[in-house]
This record gives structure tokens, C-alpha cells and sequence, in this order.
């Protein structure tokens, strides 16, 4: 591993303001991300694992500045994300790409699909109009689309060649990270196959670093290089994939292994004191409702917050 | 013998297009017993949903039946009147969607809403309705029903109002249970809980279920007979555990393959995928449908329609090339 990573993530917190009615004020703050750190090196896909819900979206979303966030330090390349103006800003926002799990809530109904391509090279000059149109037809033709879809509409798409789309679009600034939230979800079995190993392609291929957020701890293991468990806006395991694969430590890593997560998680407004898996944990002891759980090593970068 | 709670005889559907009618579903016969599961599994496309459709009598506007015939404890759904299909709709059958705030009304607490079926359907007075209605969200597993009997859809998580999808559509106590696709769109843990509800239901009401998913594994864990689809045809079915580990359509292999590499993926491998789309409304290939996708086609494959033959006890495939290369061990 290089001594400077790619991405490097600090105690990162984001909080949603949650409204209270037409006049009321706000009722309350939702810590979606807390005290969140993780670190990405240049080539390598770190998997993003938790339920709907506990904040990995809001991660994203924050990291390409979607999302404010609280506190917390996130440096891309070295530049320091929060204070970075003018080219470095530019650099950063070109360089960390988001695809979203929604194909079709994030193309424009009424812009053709090669204009929405051709978006990102437009903001950040790329090229002129004579080049964008053959890096489109490029772009295209990588995610297994005809260059002739670049006239057509986003309706006249299946969910699967929309996500296509999609990271076609993310693809075409020629980011060195690619954030993809649940970017198989919504597909056939079928279509995820082909999806995944497109993904997997390109990484290869363009050298990318991803992260891959899903709420699907095995096919996250699977094509990922590292895997980070979350739960209520908090990193409860992380790891190399195959040692968590093989000795998950975290009753809640061991129970999404095994399909076996009883129960909704507690509300974000008001999480469980102590360990906020605890209501839900097979194992939990007196202590594990008082006391945040210390943060264990398993094995070298292998490591795991629970009081067992 | 008695007739089957639903019966489904060599029924063709067909979609308007572009002024011309195209099959979307071509001569499929289906029986479900009561208190049995069935499972109905293909890709997007393939007729599933439209399946559903023409069982409850509700297709779309531009859809229309082609031939064969519905039957309902042995009597043709054609020939009931639009009140007795009303009546039939509230009380003998239920439908859950995939995305359950299509069945719920923004405006309206959800306690109403399920208390309103009551009402109307069972002639329940107005607080003996909200009573059941509490009493059922308790039973599909919501903390609190008093409390989420008077939320209104969006004050509730996509899990919470999944339940009360569930709750809304078992409320009359239906004899037959149609979820479409119930848990794609819910994480692996909710999924779980969802399935096991409606498992825990079935046990106790001795409700059938027909259960349509794109996952054969999750038809095979929930399911007695499994039937796989393709291009608004049955091209395999069987009991659906076994099915799931000995498939034989070279479509249901594809689907049974589909992601199941254990471990993490070494550099430069691939995951098992089938090449290309389901054919579209209109498009489907001359001959077996899935010729075009498929690794053993042959020139016969290209013209004639391949028949849903008899492949050992339980089982019917459609694929002469596998049939001939010897049975089902």
C-alpha cells in the first residue's frame, strides 16, 4: 500500500435535520454518519455494508458534496476536500464520481441520454463539442450500449441499461473514484451478473477505486478488496474480505452472513445507549446497554467494535 | 375430486402496440390447490406481472384475453358480473405489490385503511374494524399498533408499510395470496421478516400463496411447486426445492447459476452471466424464445415452439435438446 491513500476519510459526521410540521420547529437531529473513518488507496474497492437506513447513502452523498458535513476531515489526493477552492475543488469534484442506486430517479426524463453523458465533460471543459460527441459514442459502447442510444431517451431504457447509463455518465470525467451506492439492487439476478462483471471490467481495466456501498455483505465481499460493516451511522466491523468473510467477529456482521437480522433497527432519532446493536443482539450483556463497545483487533487491519 | 381454488387453462394475453396485438402471454396452464405455494419466477419482462394481472381480472387498458379461460373453484372468471368480481377481489383473493405504497392511500391513516375493507367486505361496525385493524398491524410484528394505526404511509419506514401491505391484504382472511415481488425491494434482514410473516400466515389460515419472484432460491425456500417463465411461456416446473438444485431448461440453469460464486472473486474472474436481454413485447424469437440467449441451441430450436412435456414424477420442461440427451435422475 502506497504511503498516501486515495481517499482518506476522518471521523466524518453528518447530521439530517428532521422537520417537525408546517409550523413546528425542527424535532430532532439524526446523526446519520458518526464519527465514520476509512481510508481508499488508488486501485482498491472497499465494500460499504449496512441495512436501508443506517446512513451509507448520506456517506456518499457527503463525500461528493451532495451533503454538508458536521465535522470531521476528508482529504482526496492529498487536498483537503472542506477548504479546497478553484482548480483543486475542481480536481476533487472530478475525481470522486457517484452512481446512483436509481437510474431512473437520476437521468432527466427530457434530456437525451448522450446530452446527460456529455454533462460532466461540458462543467469541467472537457474537450470540444466535436470530441464529446466521440467520447460519448466511446462511453457508450464501453458499458455495452450502441453509440446510437446517445439520440435516445432515458424511457426508452430497462432498468439495467439505465444503470449503463448511469456509469457511463459518472465514467466520462475520467474520475480516479468511483462511489457506487447499490448499483445492482433494483435488477434481475440476470442483469446483476452482467452489471457486476461490467464493474469489474472497467475497474481493471482503468485501474478505478471503489467504493461499492450495498446491503449485501456477500456480494460485497466478493468483489471487494476490503469490506466496512455499518450500523446506525457507525463502523462496527472492518477488514480484508476474505479473513471477514471467514472470522466475521461482530454479531451483527455474523447475522447478515447468515440472512439472520431479526428485527428493525432502532430509530436514528433516538439510538439505544451503549452498543446500538444491543437490542438486537443475540449475545448482549448487562454492559453492552451502558457502555459504547471498545474497538478490538481480530487481526492485523482486521477490527470490530463489541465489548465481547 | 374437487376443482382447484384457481385454475388457469391455456390462457393467452395480448398488449396493443403500435396498432398491432403481441402476445405477452401464450397458452399457459396453472392449478394451485388450496393452502398451496407456488412460486413464479423469471426476468423482468418475461409476463410474470401480467400473469398476475389476468388472474385478478385486472389487466391494463391496452391488454386484452387472447384464449383459454380462469377459473375460480371451477367457475369461469368471464362469467361473473363486475359486483361479483368486486366481491370476489375483497374477500377470496389478495395482491400484494413490490412497492407497497402503491396499495396505500397517502392521505389516510393506515389503520383506516385496512379498518375500511373490513367495513366494506366483512360489514364490520366501525370501532370493532379499527380493533381488528390494531390487532393486525400487532400481528405483522409493528411495535406500537395503536400508535401506527393512526400514521399516515409516509410517517413510516419502507418496512413498516411492506407490513402493512401484508396486513391489509390478509385482513379478509383470502383464500389465495398473490405477492408479487413483496420483498425486492427491501434488505436482506426485512426480506426475511416479510417472508417468514406471510409463512406464519399461511400455516395458520391455511391461506394458498402464489409467490412471484426473479429469485429461484427464494421461491424454493418458500414454495412447494416452482414454474419458470420465459417470454410469456412455461418452460420448466416442478416441485421447487428439487428444482432449484437439479434444474434442467438451460433458462432455469441460467437463472439457478446467476451470482453463486462462494468467495471472493480472484482477479480477472467473472461472475456466471446470461448474455443478452429478455426478448421484448412483439420481438420474441420464431421457435423456442430463448434460442437466441441460449448455449445449446440447435436448428430446430429456431422453428417450432418447443411443448411443455412430462420430465419425470412432478416435473415438465420444454426443452427437447435436454429431454433427449436423457431424464431426470
Amino acid at each position: 500500500m502506497s504511503a498516501q491513500p486515495l481517499l482518506s476519510v476522518r471521523e466524518l459526521v453528518v447530521d439530517h435535520r428532521v422537520p417537525g410540521g408546517l409550523f413546528a420547529a425542527a424535532r430532532g437531529v439524526v446523526r446519520a454518519v458518526d464519527r465514520v473513518s476509512f481510508e481508499l488507496a488508488a486501485g482498491e474497492t472497499l465494500g460499504l455494508v449496512g441495512e436501508s437506513g443506517c446512513g451509507k447513502s448520506t456517506l456518499a452523498r457527503a463525500l461528493v458534496g451532495l451533503l454538508p458535513w458536521r465535522s470531521g476531515a476528508v482529504r482526496f489526493a492529498g487536498i483537503d476536500v472542506a477548504r479546497a477552492r478553484g482548480a483543486e475543488r475542481s480536481s476533487v469534484r472530478r475525481g470522486m464520481q457517484l452512481v446512483f442506486q436509481d437510474a431512473r430517479g437520476s437521468l432527466d426524463p427530457r434530456q437525451q441520454v448522450g446530452a446527460a453523458i456529455a454533462e460532466g465533460l461540458e462543467l469541467h471543459r472537457l474537450g470540444d463539442a466535436k470530441e464529446r460527441r466521440r467520447r460519448v459514442a466511446e462511453l457508450l459502447e464501453q458499458v455495452g450500449l450502441p453509440a446510437e442510444s446517445a439520440a435516445r431517451w432515458p424511457h426508452e431504457f430497462s432498468g439495467g441499461q439505465r444503470q449503463r447509463i448511469g456509469l457511463a455518465r459518472a465514467l466520462a470525467v475520467e474520475p480516479r473514484v468511483l462511489l457506487l451506492d447499490e448499483p445492482v439492487a433494483a435488477q434481475d439476478r440476470s442483469v446483476q451478473a452482467q452489471l457486476l462483471n461490467l464493474l469489474l471490467e472497467l475497474r481493471e481495466r482503468r485501474g478505478l477505486a471503489c467504493l461499492l456501498i450495498s446491503h449485501d455483505l456477500e456480494l460485497v465481499a466478493q468483489v471487494s478488496d476490503r469490506v466496512a460493516v455499518m450500523h446506525l451511522g457507525e463502523l462496527v466491523e472492518w477488514g480484508a474480505s476474505a479473513e471477514l468473510l471467514a472470522r466475521p467477529r461482530h454479531p451483527f456482521t455474523r447475522a447478515l452472513l447468515a440472512g439472520a437480522v431479526r428485527g428493525e433497527p432502532p430509530s436514528p432519532l433516538a439510538p439505544p445507549p451503549g452498543c446500538r446493536f444491543h437490542p438486537r443482539c443475540p449475545q448482549a450483556v448487562a454492559g453492552c446497554r451502558s457502555e459504547p463497545p471498545p474497538e478490538r483487533e481480530a487481526a492485523p487491519g482486521h477490527r470490530y467494535r463489541c465489548i465481547e | 375430486m374437487s376443482a382447484p381454488l384457481l385454475a388457469v387453462e391455456s390462457l393467452g394475453v395480448e398488449y396493443q402496440r403500435g396498432g398491432a396485438w403481441h402476445a405477452a402471454i401464450d397458452g399457459v396452464s396453472l392449478s394451485i390447490e388450496a393452502g398451496r405455494a407456488v412460486g413464479l419466477v423469471g426476468e423482468s419482462g418475461c409476463g410474470k406481472s401480467t400473469l398476475a394481472a389476468a388472474l385478478l381480472r385486472a389487466l391494463p387498458e391496452n391488454g386484452r384475453f387472447a384464449r383459454g379461460a380462469v377459473r375460480w373453484c371451477g367457475r369461469d372468471l368471464a362469467t361473473m358480473s363486475a359486483a361479483e368480481l368486486l366481491r370476489w377481489r375483497g374477500r377470496e383473493i389478495a395482491w400484494i405489490e413490490q412497492e407497497p405504497s402503491a396499495a396505500l392511500d397517502p392521505l389516510f391513516a393506515v389503520g383506516d385503511q385496512i379498518a375500511e375493507g373490513l367495513r366494506v367486505h366483512a360489514g364490520l361496525t366501525r370501532s370493532a374494524a379499527h380493533a381488528r385493524a390494531v390487532e393486525l398491524l400487532a400481528k405483522v410484528g409493528l411495535a406500537e399498533p395503536e400508535l401506527r394505526a393512526r400514521a399516515r404511509p409516509h410517517q413510516l419506514s419502507l418496512g413498516m408499510r411492506q407490513r402493512v401491505g401484508v396486513a391489509m391484504a390478509v385482513a379478509l382472511q383470502p383464500a389465495l395470496l398473490i405477492a408479487d415481488e413483496p420483498t425486492s425491494a427491501l434488505d436482506a434482514s426485512l426480506r426475511h421478516a416479510v417472508l417468514d410473516l406471510i409463512d406464519d400466515l399461511r400455516r395458520e389460515s391455511g391461506m394458498a400463496l402464489l409467490l412471484i419472484s426473479h429469485d429461484l432460491r427464494t421461491v424454493a425456500e418458500r414454495c412447494d411447486e416452482a414454474v419458470v417463465m420465459y417470454a410469456g411461456r412455461f418452460v420448466e416446473r416442478g416441485p421447487a426445492a428439487a428444482l432449484l438444485e437439479a434444474p434442467r431448461h438451460p433458462y432455469a440453469r441460467a437463472l439457478a447459476a446467476t451470482r453463486r460464486a462462494a468467495g471472493p472473486l480472484a482477479r480477472g474472474e467473472r461472475f456466471a452471466a446470461l448474455p443478452g436481454a429478455p426478448s421484448a413485447l412483439g420481438a420474441v424469437a420464431p421457435g423456442c424464445a430463448f434460442h437466441p440467449r441460449c448455449p445449446l441451441a440447435e436448428t430446430e430450436c429456431t422453428r417450432e415452439v418447443p411443448p411443455l412435456a412430462p420430465d419425470g414424477p412432478g416435473f415438465a420442461l420444454a426443452c427437447p435438446v435436454v429431454a433427449r440427451r436423457g431424464g431426470r435422475r
